[in-house]
């Protein structure tokens, strides 16, 4: 119910106050859902790489490998290590770390890209 | 066809290519060489030089596999070294000849446009064409052709289809001189990149015609390096300074990410190829959701776990249920060797020579030979239909506990074959820590040789319980595997701890085992057995086989020649040499004076083994030995095996066929079943117990006993201290394990 509220209640501290975002428009929220990490998706779903965040150990390589911007991933596998498919050729297998570097843009969902065994 | 070098002269090809694109099988197929090759990337850790089929004058360079020229590794500096000609030692090549994978040809152009911008005449063979087209992504050969502005041939390496157009186009010169860069970064981009190409060519660091490449390249890396991947370590040293001051002219002008920019620049060309070659059929989405089918259990962390030990195990099972017959059939024909020797020739050296050192001693270990080649038949298969990779991916969590990268999983592999491939495979791991680390535990890997080692003792403690062989023969395994992960954890926590690498691993795609490529690799591996039971066991066991017989024992030999005399004299028979000392005694003795006869055979026997070097040996490192549970024959075998490991089972053939010679009819396992404790408390008991047969087997896990591991960690380490280090460690976890496990099970068995 508290979250429903226009602004955080009074009683909060002002740390938990500030990093609570009580001023989300529609449009600001569709961006966030849709530029999020590899890490939160499921089986299936098929995706465009958006960036890979400066701080990723091994950007060079996840981009050799076509994960750059604008590369297509379809997730095959979410546990850890994650495995997913990229631009519908190899696969390549991550541990969750560096998949949590892979900021991506989602694409609806095609027949290909249904959840595995669905 | 500018460019081109002339024919007639000797000429170097380097060949290049992405790790699993087929490279090694090409080469094989153009040279006529077998380089060892596998369906999982890393095989190839050193670039190896052959003579192009029937144009001895066009030398081959094989490669290590790199996804692009970028270094992080020691076998990535030496695709990108060679094609600069940066390579200490190594002149630079007259061409290229770049092998891409056409079922993965998005992937594979990324490296071939950084060899193209190097600006050497240039051929691509589009390999494994046919799994593109089993995939539904077939390839315009023509148009691939007209985009690259170099010749492109279509291959299928494992098929041999291809080669000889390959090979007639390599001996005529037909590598063509790639025109310049075909993609470009943004205008003021490119200004600084054409302007850092200029000093490096003024600074002697790259040829005139290759500068533009070598900017692009090493600009990629100093832009990664620190935390982006790349080294700059492996970078020239004095490149750093211009590389520094182009970065931040670039960043001046607004482009921050200049390897992101980079590297998008380049996939933007190649998106652009790829979707103008490749030709989808309608089914290739459906072809590729069969493919995703098998990954969803294969590579799951249940369903995937149990396959793996469902595969294990029936690797395992079968290895005693299939090679039983043949086994047999081997130790038949031991035995009949053994008999043909001994009735050929007369009683004496060269006779005991040839029957119990040779047969004998190499014979016990060739009867492994159908056990070695089930074993490599099975990873032959998993290597070849793209499974081995999946089964590293399953691993990594373990792995990872261990403190070791998912790059160390395929070195630990390979090492199940045999630790001196594995070792050598480290060079695909970039960190110093996590590689030495990878190095250090690589030997506890049950190798092949260690096989027959665990199978004698098996067949003779657990003879006929096919079930309970299979679950200890896993449990020998398992053991090696969970202290290597328990010492590489210590390590890691300790003298090479260190930041963790993270795990990233391509997974090739699955076909099917093609019949004849398993059975050449499980051939050649098997035969790789064999040579060395024909050459290093085969010295060791004449070795062995002279120091358990000499120095003769005269004084008990003159004892029997007096008693044997007397009772033939007794007889009214001959006394000559030769039926003295004959193994069986003459049908005319009376029943009471044969059986003192096969008495004295034994007799003279024990008493020469006990009075020879050997015996005085053993006997001396007995009391070291006997808190193992190991008598002094075993004491004397495992000594033997420091030098390499199976001459265990060789040293326990001469040594049974020495001291029982007389039991022709006899395997060693039978006579080694048959053995007993010839004095002190445990005088009449059998020797190989539960509890001696486990405690000689997690000797043999735990121990480095090989001279030929020892050296390539010396060479791979650069250092003698790492591989002084690896042999004390694993020599006191070896006794310290099998002490335990002797002490733990013979007080649970009350043996």
């Amino acid at each position: 119910m508290a979250l429903k509220r226009d602004k955080p209640p009074d009683m909060l501290p002002q740390a938990l106050r500030s990093s609570l975002n009580f001023n989300r428009s529609p449009a600001l929220e569709m961006a966030q859902t849709l530029r999020k990490s590899l890490r939160g998706l499921f089986r299936g779903q098929s995706i465009r790489v958006a960036t890979v965040t400066p701080k990723c150990p091994d950007t060079l390589r996840l981009r050799e490998l076509g994960i750059g911007r604008g590369g297509r991933l379809r997730l095959l596998q979410k546990s850890d290590p994650i495995l997913c498919a990229v631009n519908d050729g190899p696969r390549v297998g991550m541990e969750r770390s560096l998949a949590e570097h892979i900021q991506i843009l989602l694409e609806p969902t095609t027949d290909r890209a249904k959840p595995v065994g669905a | 066809m500018p460019g081109a070098p002339q024919s007639e002269s000797a000429r170097r090809i380097a060949v290049a290519g992405n790790p699993n694109c087929g490279k090694s099988t090409l080469f094989n197929a153009l040279t006529g060489l077998s380089q060892k090759v596998a369906n999982f990337p890393g095989v190839t850790v050193e670039k190896r030089e052959g003579s192009l089929r029937n144009t001895p004058s066009i030398t081959l360079i094989d490669l290590p596999g790199s996804y692009s020229l970028s270094a992080r590794s020691p076998d990535e500096l030496i695709p990108r070294d060679l094609l600069l000609g940066r390579l200490a030692g190594d002149a630079r090549p007259d061409a290229v000849l770049v092998v891409a994978d056409a079922s993965n040809l998005e992937r594979n152009l990324y490296l071939a446009s950084q060899v193209l911008e190097l600006r050497l005449p240039t051929l691509v063979a589009c390999n494994m064409t046919d799994r593109a087209e089993a995939s539904g992504r077939p390839v315009d050969m023509a148009e691939l052709e007209h985009a690259l502005c170099v010749p492109v041939i279509a291959t299928v390496g494992h098929r041999k289809i291809g080669a000889d157009r390959l090979i007639a186009a390599l001996a005529d010169g037909e590598p063509r001189l790639p025109p310049a860069r075909p993609w470009c970064l943004p205008a003021a981009a490119e200004e600084e990149v054409s302007a850092l190409a200029a000093r490096l060519t003024a600074a002697g660091l790259a040829p005139a015609e290759s500068a533009d490449g070598a900017a692009l390249l090493w600009l990629t890396d100093a832009a990664s390096a620190p935390g982006g991947g790349a080294k700059l370590d492996l970078l020239p040293a004095a490149a750093g300074p211009l590389l520094q001051a182009a970065l931040a002219a670039l960043r001046a002008r607004g482009f921050d990410d200049a390897a992101g920019m980079i590297i998008d620049a380049r996939y933007s060309w190649i998106t652009d190829v790829t979707e103008r070659v490749i030709r989808p059929a309608p089914d290739a989405g459906l072809r590729a959701a069969r493919s995703d089918r098998l990954d969803r259990w294969l590579t799951h962390g249940a369903t995937g776990m149990l396959f793996f030990a469902a595969v294990v195990t029936a690797m395992f099972a079968s290895i005693f249920w299939l090679a039983e017959p043949m086994m047999g059939l081997i130790e038949q024909g031991q035995t009949l060797l053994q008999g043909v020797v001994r009735s050929l020739l007369s009683p004496g050296p060269l006779r005991d020579l040839l029957a119990d050192g040779v047969v004998g001693g190499v014979g016990s270990v060739i009867v492994f030979f159908p056990q070695i080649c089930l074993l490599f038949l099975f990873v032959a298969i998993m290597e070849d239909s793209g499974y081995m990779s999946r089964a590293a991916f399953l691993m990594h969590k373990l792995m990872s506990r261990a403190g070791l990268p998912g790059k160390s999983f395929i070195p630990l592999l390979s090492s199940f074959a045999c630790a001196i491939p594995g070792i050598m495979a480290t060079r695909v791991i970039d960190d110093r820590r996590d590689r030495f680390t990878t190095i250090l535990v690589a030997p506890l890997m049950s190798c092949s040789a260690r096989l027959p080692v665990y199978l004698t003792v098996i067949s003779v403690v657990f003879g006929g319980r096919v079930w309970v062989q299979t679950g200890v023969i896993l449990g020998m395994y398992a053991i090696g595997v969970v202290t290597a992960l328990l010492v590489a954890r210590l390590l890691k926590s300790t003298l090479l701890r260190g930041p963790h690498t993270p795990f990233l691993i391509e997974l090739p795609a699955y076909s099917m085992p093609r019949p004849a490529a398993v059975l050449k690799t499980m051939w050649e591996r098997g035969m790789l057995f064999l040579t060395g039971a024909g050459t290093t066991i085969f010295a060791l066991c004449i070795l062995l086989w002279a120091l358990a017989y000499f120095p003769r024992d005269r004084e008990t030999r003159e004892q029997v020649r007096a008693d044997r005399a007397a009772a033939l004299a007794d007889a009214g028979l001959d006394a000559g040499e030769a039926t003295l000392w004959s193994d069986d005694a003459p049908a005319a003795l009376p029943e009471a004076e044969r059986a003192e006869w096969a008495a004295q055979n034994r007799l003279l026997a024990s008493r020469q083994l006990e009075r020879s070097l050997l015996g005085r040996m053993g006997r001396a490192i007995e009391p070291l030995v006997e808190p193992l549970g190991f008598d002094w024959r075993i004491g004397v075998a495992v000594t033997a095996s420091f030098a390499a490991r199976e001459v265990f089972v060789g040293t326990m053939g001469t040594l049974y066929s020495v001291a029982d010679a007389e039991e022709e009819g006899s395997t060693l396992r039978e006579r080694m079943r048959a053995d007993r404790w010839g004095a002190g408390p445990r005088a009449g008991r059998p020797v190989y117990t539960v509890a001696c047969g486990l405690s000689i087997m997690v000797f043999f896990v735990l121990c480095c006993q090989c001279m030929s591991t020892l050296a390539v960690a010396r060479r791979e380490t650069n250092s003698l201290r790492w591989p002084a280090f690896m042999f004390a460690y694993m020599t006191a976890l070896a006794y310290g394990g099998a002490w335990i496990t002797y002490q733990a099970v013979s007080r649970l068995t009350a043996e």
